[in-house]
């Protein structure tokens, strides 16, 4: 259960990251730094490797077969969640990420996805030891 | 011919995808709830519960049922996973007729169930239909499959920009809101969609194309019979005669366990007791995408691994991992609740599709005054099959809670129910569309459906005494979600009525409007 | 009469026609002919060829719709159907492979 969840989320947070990542949809979304193509960048890399580590876990937990299996049904739910709540609200949505980093730092830079990787790697690291 | 690749593909899209969206709808919906297919048998028999019991703690029910109808050729299969919810127990009886009986593992009662369609009937009629030979319905099945991929190839080829437009969605103005909607569904369960329906190709493969296995294996029932033998290997062997005594059936399990390492025990058979071809068969629960034939062979007499059928090769191997991606059989809870989401995505996909299209036509239409013979029949179809079939579905539950206990054919009645409200609805809804009253069909229609899904946990809880709450403090899951799910369809329903119903005034206010400015215009 | 038979409607029908005869005879025998080209056990051979037909049935059905010159386009699958039939009579009936 806690594994299924984990993956799920890091799946969201990825997704919303690569969403982000791209210029035609940031632009919408009123904390994001415009043109900073250097955070894009971070943020697409940070993206991926969410996802990338939330596919690996599935399959170390649940074997090949069936890892892929419970990765495809992520991507499929958490794209079509993701893109339907985004073209409603994309402020709303991006808050997910934005928010703590916000509070703390007082804005998005390069270094909110290291702060944000590093949350996720406290997080798994508790669950799964 | 339009001549560019994309335009042409968009073509045959439109078409392929219209011509058979209403028998793709089925096949989705039944589909998809085919997923539950145990959890829905096991709410339409009530009186019946669900075991989860060892296999050590059924054994002694098992040798007390054998012993007492001295069986010598009987199969086991132990409630350890969820399509197995009794310990069945299969053998032939005096007259060598197969028998089945489901007993309760902790007592060894026989368990009479209520005479039901049950989930098992909807999840086959996913492939099987209704009403039609199997080779017939096969057929139908896989030209629509051929259909569906097609229409999932050509949607790809025409979205050339595919990566870059997965996440877009233009709110409001229809029917870009419905273009977009299709193809928002469409695009995130692409992969998944892909998969399925190549899949179902496969499980239906040596059905819808023989002709490749009868080219090497002969024609007709032998060479199938001949190619199934040597692809599948089946070990079924002849009783000899010959008097040997057999393991206890204790010992055989143990050897058995043994072989299997950590592996759980799904069932067990045995065949030819005491005679010198006497076999012992034993399986494991299934729960990755190659196990699903897992098996070990013994010689029952000696104790002697025979076969050990564990895994696949080569063309075998890609084809079981295949089957268990669509049949989900594997998939845990969990997972299962999203290959039924997923399922719920496809079908809205398909339900999407036939909108867009009556959509797209509307305006042109009601400038017409009504539209073309064509399209209103065409709308009416489109409506019909897509509030019929779930308010048929609805009905079908229903009748499971309705019709008599002791009244025979009450399985059958169960399915009846679901095609003859299908077929109503259908029928008003061409007539109504056809007379111009397509609108007040759509809201009123979705309005029905909505008020039948309402009624399935008031129905539950008025004749079975495992209504919501009860259902909820014995944590019953199966009894909680399908009430929950039958509420959550009706409120959609209903708030999609009043949607639907305000549209449509407010379209006839701004026609009657645009219609009283042009005649003061031309008085004018 | 001629309204009936318009010319899209002449070429729409012999594209399906093209793309439903034509594609399935010539699918059924590249795949029946790969399974005896295959050097494989023959139980897998029938088995991959039976599982390549639906891949290769739909794609020559969209390059039917696809391809400009219909006409020319199903003389050239005609004949490469016939040379796999002919492959076909060879491999079964006269135990070439």
């Amino acid at each position: 259960m806690m594994i299924e969840l984990l993956t799920l989320f890091m799946m969201l947070h990825g997704f919303t990251l690569l969403l982000l990542a791209m210029p035609k949809y940031n632009k919408q979304v009123l904390a994001f730094p415009k043109k900073n193509k250097k955070l894009e960048q971070v943020f697409k890399h940070t993206g991926a490797l969410l996802v990338f580590v939330s596919v690996a876990i599935s399959i170390f937990y649940k074997g090949i077969g069936v890892g892929i299996a419970w990765s495809c049904a992520l991507v499929t739910l958490a794209g079509t969640v993701l893109s339907v709540t985004f073209s409603m609200n994309s402020n709303k949505v991006a808050m997910v990420l934005v928010y703590l980093p916000t509070k703390l730092f007082g804005g998005i830079n390069v270094k909110t996805s290291a702060f944000l990787l590093t949350i996720y790697l406290m997080i798994t690291l508790l669950i799964l030891l | 011919m339009k001549s560019a690749l994309r335009q042409s593909m968009a073509w045959l899209h439109t078409w392929v995808g219209l011509l058979l969206s209403w028998i793709l709808f089925f096949i989705f919906l039944t589909g998809t709830l085919g997923y539950f297919d145990d959890e829905l048998d096991d709410w339409m028999t009530p009186e019946t519960p669900v075991f989860n019991v060892s296999v050590e703690e059924a054994m002694p029910v098992v040798k007390r049922f054998v012993d007492k109808n001295k069986l010598d050729n009987y199969s086991v299969r132990f409630p350890v996973e969820r399509s197995q919810p009794f310990l069945t127990i299969s053998y032939r009886d005096e007259n060598n007729k197969r028998q089945r009986v489901n007993l309760n593992p902790s007592t060894g009662e026989a368990l009479t169930l209520r005479a039901t369609a049950g989930g098992q009937t909807l999840y086959r009629m996913h492939y099987r239909l209704r009403y039609m030979p199997k080779m017939v319905a096969y057929y139908i099945v896989g030209v629509a499959t051929m259909f569906m991929f097609l229409a999932l190839i050509t949607g790809v080829v025409i979205h050339k920009k595919i990566f870059k437009e997965f996440f877009t969605f233009r709110k409001g103005k229809k029917p870009t809101a419905w273009l977009d909607g299709h193809n928002l569904m469409s695009v995130m369960s692409l992969p998944f969609h892909f998969m399925i329906t190549f899949t179902g190709f496969l499980l239906l493969l040596y059905s819808l194309m023989p002709l490749i296995m009868n080219a090497h294996y002969g024609a007709g029932k032998e060479g199938k019979d001949a190619f199934y033998k040597e692809y599948f290997n089946r070990t079924s062997v002849e009783k000899s005669g010959v008097y040997q005594s057999s393991l206890d059936i204790d010992k055989l399990l143990s050897i058995g366990q043994k072989a299997m390492d950590n592996k759980s025990v799904a069932w067990m058979s045995l065949s030819h007791l005491n005679d010198a071809n006497s076999q012992f068969e034993i399986g494991s629960v299934h729960q990755t995408l190659s196990d699903s034939r897992d098996k070990w062979v013994f010689d029952a007499n000696t104790g002697k691994l025979l076969d050990e059928q564990v895994g696949h090769e080569s063309s075998k191997s890609f084809y079981y991992v295949l089957r268990s991606l669509h049949e989900g059989l594997f998939a845990s809870t969990s997972l299962r609740w999203l290959y039924f989401l997923t399922g719920l995505f496809g079908t809205a996909m398909i339900a999407s599709g036939m909108v867009l299209w009556t959509v797209k036509r509307r305006s042109k239409s009601i400038k017409e005054g009504g539209g073309s013979f064509g399209y209103r029949f065409t709308e009416g179809l489109n409506l019909g099959c897509l509030l019929g079939l779930p308010s048929g579905i609805a009905v079908y539950l229903l009748a499971n809670r309705l019709l008599p206990l002791d009244f025979s054919a009450r399985a059958a009645a169960e399915a009846n129910s679901l095609f003859l409200t299908w077929g109503t609805i259908s029928l008003l809804a061409v007539v109504m569309a056809l007379l111009k009253k397509a609108d007040a069909a759509w809201f009123k229609l979705t309005y029905l459906a909505g008020v039948l899904f309402a009624s399935v946990p008031v129905v539950n809880a008025l004749t079975t005494n495992l209504g919501f709450f009860y259902a909820l403090i014995s944590k019953n899951w199966v009894f909680v979600f399908v009430d929950l799910i039958c509420t959550l369809v009706s409120i959609i329903c209903i708030t999609l009525a009043i949607y639907l119903q305000k549209l449509f005034s407010k379209e006839c206010q701004e026609s009657k409007a645009v219609q009283q400015r042009v005649l003061t215009r031309t008085q004018a | 009469m001629s309204d009936f038979f318009s010319p899209y409607r002449v070429e729409v029908f012999s594209r399906a026609l093209m793309s439903v005869i034509g594609g399935f005879t010539f699918s059924l025998f590249l795949c029946l002919d790969l399974s005896y080209l295959l050097p494989i056990e023959t139980k897998h051979a029938v088995a991959w060829s039976s599982m390549l037909f639906f891949i290769v049935f739909p794609a020559v059905v969209m390059w039917s719709f696809a391809v400009k010159n219909y006409k020319l386009a199903s003389l050239k699958l005609i004949l490469i159907t016939s040379v796999l039939v002919f492959m076909f009579w060879l491999f079964k009936f006269q135990g070439v492979m």
